[in-house]
């Protein structure tokens, strides 16, 4: 990214700092006390560091996933119950693979999981490529879906019946994603980093990543050029499924080892904060994520230090989309939005 | 009251907040603008709509400032996406996050750690009606606001299929190069539909707190705003469309627990899907003849090459 | 002169002997607990789980001049950073005031070395790292079933969850038993609000609304932050309703007879960890740390709320005879924390008493 494409995310965020300042001010608190103890905790001591690096995993794949259907023109809002569905898959097969070495365990469950993503997709996309049915709506209507559902195989057949809380079994710790070094940051992570650069590889050098985004921005253009807009659509769709399930994946094979009965990620929003601050550029999503990672872990130790509700950094993730949404850089959008003039997202 | 007429009252009334939120949307949509933020819409009028009656006692002063909080947001929504040309998309997930966010805070900063509850309710003026077997809760044992919305959205509809500022609505969201031929500011209309529109959706989270629930919390809403989003769209921006697949959406809901009363023996789970698998299925089924406006989504500018 | 002398050489030996013991037998001669935290998954101010855990454990802290960091809305996500920032900040025990967390903190106690509490999960514990916490409060919803059996004037009663976690399904089990044991020609209505729903006031709202129609005059609700929007349906109805057809609310875990509901609040199950937290401090002074301790009805870890509203003095002969029954180990209360489970057990009762 040039030095001038920066300056608009670079811009937004100063705009929401002015803004939580004076928030803060107008209840209270004290602005300087509350920016230094959070730059404290998030930077300046290892366990918050880490802490952020684990919290920007998820968002990082979960971006990706946004990124990867957002290519071909479709909104794929349904990220958190794709997430759901395969970290049941996962959380479902994971215990009784004990007798395989632990990386081929890691790699099969990776499979599962995504696959069981991508199949949950399936139906949205189907419905949008060959009916033109909105997949905003669909996607969130199987998000409510998948929570039922896991709730249900989670308390029911899948079950641990040692513990009294419902969770799947749990896989010992020895056999998770190794950490890296003695820190608390797990391999997931750079493996997150990784799939986010082989989508940017991807997308500018690969045939199918630039006609995706032929698709994505001119239909019309593309299927007279008899490219098979559909194939692409429902191929976007389920790939964009299956990378939200890793995010689901990783929750069983790093983080927790098993999967709760009552866990609701609630990604999809920060991803596409996480999306659009990168300017819909993978290899910036490392950035970005990494940024809101930290906001997500603050949101979880600044209340205790400075009082404030753990609201207050959703809120302040919402204004700088505000904010980037109204920056001067998204007029450059308005030659691809012309270009368009039929586009994608429309159409039940 | 049996239980039939409780799931017949309850879904009536807990259409309500869904119903004016998908019509708001839907009056945005019909202009060309989405608008993904309905849920921080919602949850800003609830929260301004709770605020105005526990400390005023006046629910029309509630539902005043709904309607206020929707509008300054719909307002804020409609100029940026117009004049500043800024993405519809980035925009909504921006208020549904900042609506989440700012209304839990705003609402802890205020009230601390107290759960503060409305103390009376709405009353209910056909009440002495109400004992009519099977229907009579139902049509005439609710609360004021309930009737108003009803009349209001129904009128709404009446107006948007035959007058003329239907039209122009629809034009300026179908072809809006053609609308701005003949002369309609497509700036002023989308600005106008915004405010309207999200001022709806602000009463519709203020009916949530103050007639349905008396009370507000952080997240109340707990999805209603997204499900106004596809309400709206199934609907084709109809309000009397609306209406209807939002009390059906009630009645399904409502059918979970009142199933789990009798003695047919199904998880809960599956009890609470019902709703969203049949709003997929009713996608299915009607999805095909349905289309959106044409320029949903876009913004538009002027002296562009046309469609 | 001598005996003062004496006295004195006695008083030393009486301080040093015990120094050298513990100094010798290598426990943990762990400074005093001067700093304790207290994670929650939702707010103090849903009045009722959370609430409990954070107002005991400061209590405790005040009375002993401990030191306690709350922290609150924790959520059901993964917890670990603030375990971290906690044990980064020096404290000496945390409690992980959630059944959700039950994998998470045994887990970081064993990696990190800070001793935790945990609920409802006595496999995890371990000596000096995992203490748990058990809630018998099955027994005590036996006793509020005995009084709503005995209390109902259109004979239904009802169970209303936002949920089916272990702590609930354990109360609905013991209900249902002094329900019918009470009285079997008692019809009792179980409904789940949703999900993990325990925030959904509205949706509380309307499955209260739909067991009052079914015939139920006492409703026994379990729901954290939804428990209002019960409340607010049984207002409603009592507004409404006449003297007779008043419906009346049995809470749980916290003791809201000072708020607005007070007046249709029949009892609660109250759960008081004053017994538990001392305890674990105790034990974790005197190095013993790493046990099960269970709230019961022998404890008062659980009890019974005074009913506010005039119940009948024989209603209150018949619920202090079942307590004795349970003490005296006459009536055994079953413990089902599964959902499936108490379901086929819901099923096994209506089918007996029919």
């Amino acid at each position: 990214m040039s030095m001038t494409a920066i300056r608009a995310p670079l811009l937004s965020l100063l705009a929401t700092a002015v803004v939580g300042t004076v928030l803060l001010l107008v209840t209270g608190h004290d602005p300087v006390v509350v920016g230094r103890v959070l730059a404290e905790r998030t930077l300046l001591r290892r366990s918050g560091l880490e802490e952020s690096l684990v919290s920007m995993a998820p968002i990082l794949i979960a971006g990706l996933a946004a990124w990867i259907a957002a290519r071909v023109g479709l909104w794929n809002i349904g990220i958190d119950g794709q997430a759901i569905v395969g970290a049941v898959a996962a959380g479902a097969i994971a215990p009784g693979l004990g007798a395989l070495p632990a990386p081929l365990m890691w790699v099969t469950v990776s499979l599962v999981g995504m696959a069981s993503g991508a199949l949950w997709a399936l139906l949205p996309a189907v419905l949008r490529a060959r009916s033109g049915i909105n997949e905003i709506v669909t996607t969130i209507m199987m998000t409510y879906v998948a929570f039922s559902l896991a709730s249900w195989l989670i308390k029911g057949p899948l079950k641990d019946e040692a513990l009294v809380a419902p969770a799947t079994c749990s896989i010992d710790v020895s056999r998770r994603l190794p950490d890296l070094g003695d820190s608390r940051v797990h391999v997931g992570v750079l493996v997150a980093a990784g799939i986010a650069l082989l989508a940017w590889g991807l997308a500018r050098w690969s045939v199918p990543g630039i006609l995706s985004r032929l698709v994505g921005e001119a239909p019309d253009a593309a299927s007279t050029l008899h490219v098979p807009v559909s194939r692409y659509l429902i191929a976007g769709l389920m790939c964009s499924g299956a990378v939200a399930a890793f995010v689901g994946v990783l929750e069983v094979l790093a983080v927790r080892g098993s999967v709760q009965g009552d866990w609701r990620p609630s990604l999809t929003l920060p991803a596409f904060a996480a999306l659009f601050l990168a300017r819909r550029q993978p290899a910036w999503l490392i950035a970005t994520s990494l940024l809101l990672g930290m906001l997500a872990y603050a949101s979880t130790v600044a209340p205790r230090a400075t009082g404030l509700a753990p609201d207050f950094f959703p809120m302040l993730e919402g204004i700088l989309l505000i904010f980037l949404a109204i920056g001067e850089w998204y007029r450059r959008g308005l030659r691809a939005d012309r270009a368009r003039g039929g586009a994608s997202g429309a159409g039940i | 009251m049996t239980v039939l007429e409780t799931l017949l009252m309850a879904s009536v009334l807990s259409a309500v907040p869904l119903m004016l939120a998908a019509a708001g949307e839907a009056i945005g949509q019909r202009s060309g603008l989405l608008n993904l933020g309905v849920e921080g819409v919602m949850l800003a009028g609830a929260l301004a709509g709770f605020v105005a009656v526990e400390s005023s006692g006046s629910f029309v002063l509630g539902c005043g400032a709904g309607l206020l909080a929707g509008g300054v947001i719909g307002l804020l929504f409609g100029v940026a996406a117009t004049r500043l040309a800024a993405s519809q998309i980035v925009l909504g997930l921006g208020v549904a996050l900042a609506g989440q966010g700012g209304t839990g805070f705003l609402f802890r900063e205020r009230y601390g750690l107290n759960q503060p509850l409305l103390s009376s309710g709405m009353s209910r003026p056909f009440d002495h009606l109400d004992g009519v077997p099977v229907v009579g809760p139902m049509l005439f044992g609710q609360k004021w606001f309930v009737y108003v919305a009803w009349v209001a959205v129904l009128l709404m509809g009446l107006i948007l299929r035959t007058s003329r500022v239907g039209l122009v609505l629809k034009a300026t969201g179908d072809s809006p190069f053609a609308a701005d031929a003949a002369g309609v500011s497509v700036t002023t209309v989308r600005i106008l539909a915004a405010v309207v529109g999200q001022a709806l959706a602000g009463l519709g989270g203020a009916a949530l707190a103050i007639v349905e629930v008396g009370f507000f919390s952080p997240g109340m809403t707990v999805g209603i705003g997204f499900i106004a989003i596809a309400i709206a769209m199934l609907g084709r921006q109809d309000p009397l469309r609306i209406a209807a697949l939002a009390l059906a959406f009630g009645v399904l809901r409502g059918l979970g627990a009142a199933l789990q009363l009798t003695s047919i023996d199904i998880r809960s789970e599956f009890l609470e899907m019902i709703p969203y698998v049949g709003v997929i299925m009713l996608v299915v089924v009607m999805g095909r003849r349905a289309r959106l406006p044409a320029s949903l989504g876009l913004a538009y500018h002027r002296g562009a090459r046309g469609e | 002169m001598w005996f003062r002398r004496a006295f004195s050489v006695l008083a030393c030996l009486g301080i040093l002997v015990p120094m050298v013991v513990i100094a010798g037998t290598g426990v943990t001669a762990r400074e005093a607990v001067d700093r304790v935290a207290i994670i929650t998954p939702a707010s103090r101010s849903n009045q009722g789980w959370d609430q409990q855990g954070v107002d005991t454990l400061v209590a405790v802290g005040e009375e002993r001049g401990i030191e306690v960091e709350v922290v609150e809305n924790a959520g059901y996500d993964d917890i670990t950073p603030i375990l971290r920032d906690l044990a980064d900040d020096g404290v000496d025990l945390i409690i992980c005031h959630a059944a959700g967390y039950q994998t998470v903190c045994p887990e970081f106690a064993a990696s990190d070395g800070v001793p935790v509490v945990v609920t409802e999960n006595p496999g995890a514990v371990a000596e000096g790292l995992v203490a748990d916490v058990e809630t018998q409060a099955q027994e005590v919803a036996y006793l509020a079933g005995v009084m709503a059996a005995l209390e109902t004037n259109t004979g239904t009663v009802a169970v209303v969850v936002s949920g089916e976690p272990p702590t609930w399904n354990y109360m609905t089990a013991g209900f249902a038993q002094g329900v019918a044991d009470t009285d079997p020609g008692v019809e009792f209505l179980y409904s789940v609000i949703g999900e993990a729903a325990y925030d959904d006031a509205p949706n509380a709202r309307r499955t209260t609304e739909t067991v009052i129609a079914a015939g139920a005059d006492i409703v026994f609700g379990m729901g954290d932050g939804a428990t209002f929007g019960m409340i607010q349906a049984i207002r409603e109805h009592n507004a409404d309703a006449g003297d007779g057809e008043q419906v009346r609310f049995i809470d749980v875990i916290g003791d809201k007879s000072d708020s607005d509901a007070a007046d249709l609040l029949l009892t609660s199950v109250l759960f008081d960890y004053t017994g538990a937290f001392s305890q674990f401090i105790d034990d974790l002074d005197a190095g013993t740390f790493g046990s099960v301790y269970t709230m019961n009805l022998e404890n008062e870890g659980v009890r019974l709320l005074d009913p506010p509203i005039e119940v009948s003095e024989e209603t209150m002969a018949r619920v202090d005879e079942a307590a004795q029954g349970i003490l005296d180990g006459e009536i055994e209360v079953p413990a089902i924390s599964d959902a499936g489970e108490l379901s086929d057990f819901l099923d096994a009762l209506t089918e007996g008493a029919a």
